[in-house]
């Protein structure tokens, strides 16, 4: 069991997808760079109301062969995808409250890219966003979701 | 009605770029989304997907061209969220929310159900008589629908002519399948 956004909690993350079976037969065999923002909204404990958190991931053949956290927001350059949300809907997905498929139609979770991409892709799009939101243990040291509103 | 263009463009990836074929510039439709102030993710990834399809292929310009009609996409995960979409021959709009027009064009589906739909890898046949897709239409609508689901398909662009038409009759044989078993 890991703190939310603690090293230890990404690196259970990658150990998670990595060593998914099903993932690695469904994940596109290309390379995909895509950055996480876990942006400030005033109630989440864990980000600043006015800062953002920034994470790149890399995959390739369904492995994850790169992660780390930005200092600031990526430029775009090389970026396959750009997932955007609020903290507190990022939360509510890792502590399995939130469904992030659902998140992302009603536009909680921003998504930039190549749409005909993640439709070609989707099976291991949902394999992923399943492996975030439910199998992951996390230890919430502030408080759990959901907060209540400041 | 607030007009409210977006771009997906800030991101430059080699993936958004793939197959990307010269100057299209001269043949390029408008895709104009318009509605609430904050589109909605369903919205906003159609908008996308549009606008990604005509800058990549011109063959879908020219399919986007000949088409003329409205539709709604409406999401199975939250049957809130529906989106209008209008050929107009020379533009494209999307509208964001509102309520749906009891007479027109609805296509009801879960976002895998679209994505498998759209990338090829299950039949609209299959997925009309596994009730995943549910499609709601007039007779005369047919023709317009089955040409817009050709146009997002993705990849069609290659595919040969002969290959559409069994499709086309699995869908017409598929909704009327549905239409008889949902409603005698």
């Amino acid at each position: 069991m890991s703190a939310i956004y603690s090293d230890a909690w990404y690196d259970d993350m990658k150990a998670l997808i990595n060593g998914s079976e099903q993932l690695g037969k469904k994940a596109p065999q290309t390379r995909i760079v895509f950055t996480l923002e876990v942006m400030g909204d005033g109630v989440s404990p864990y980000v600043p109301k006015e800062g953002g958190l920034y994470f790149l991931l890399a995959i390739e053949n369904g492995k994850v062969i790169e992660f780390r956290p930005l200092a600031e927001r990526h430029d775009g350059k090389g970026l396959s995808f750009r997932f955007t949300a609020p903290a507190t809907v990022w939360e509510g997905v890792a502590a399995g409250q939130k469904d992030p498929i659902t998140s992302g139609l009603r536009g909680e979770i921003k998504v930039r890219g190549d749409m005909r991409f993640l439709m070609q892709n989707a099976d291991a799009v949902k394999l992923a966003v399943d492996l975030y939101a439910n199998q992951v243990s996390t230890e919430w040291p502030l408080g759990r979701p959901p907060y209540a509103a400041n | 009605m607030s007009f409210c263009p977006r771009r997906y463009l800030e991101i430059s990836p080699p993936l958004s770029q793939r197959g990307a074929r010269g100057d299209l510039s001269s043949v390029a439709i408008p895709v104009v989304l318009t509605g609430s102030e904050e589109a909605s993710g369903l919205a906003d990834m159609l908008h996308q997907f549009i606008e990604q399809t005509l800058a990549d292929s011109p063959r879908k310009v020219q399919q986007a061209r000949r088409l003329a009609g409205h539709a709604v996409f409406r999401s199975a995960e939250d049957e809130e969220l529906c989106v209008g979409i209008t050929f107009a021959g020379d533009r494209i709009e999307l509208h964001d929310g509102g309520t749906p027009d009891v007479a027109g064009a609805m296509i009801t589906a879960d976002f895998l159900t679209i994505a498998h739909l759209t990338s090829g890898q299950e039949s609209p046949f299959r997925l009309l008589v596994q009730r995943k897709l549910k499609v709601r239409f007039s007779v005369l609508q047919v023709p317009f629908l089955l040409g817009m689901l050709r146009f997002m398909q993705i990849g069609t662009e290659t595919t040969p002519a002969r290959w559409w038409w069994p499709v086309a009759a699995a869908v017409v044989g598929g909704a009327i399948y549905w239409y008889v078993t949902a409603h005698f």
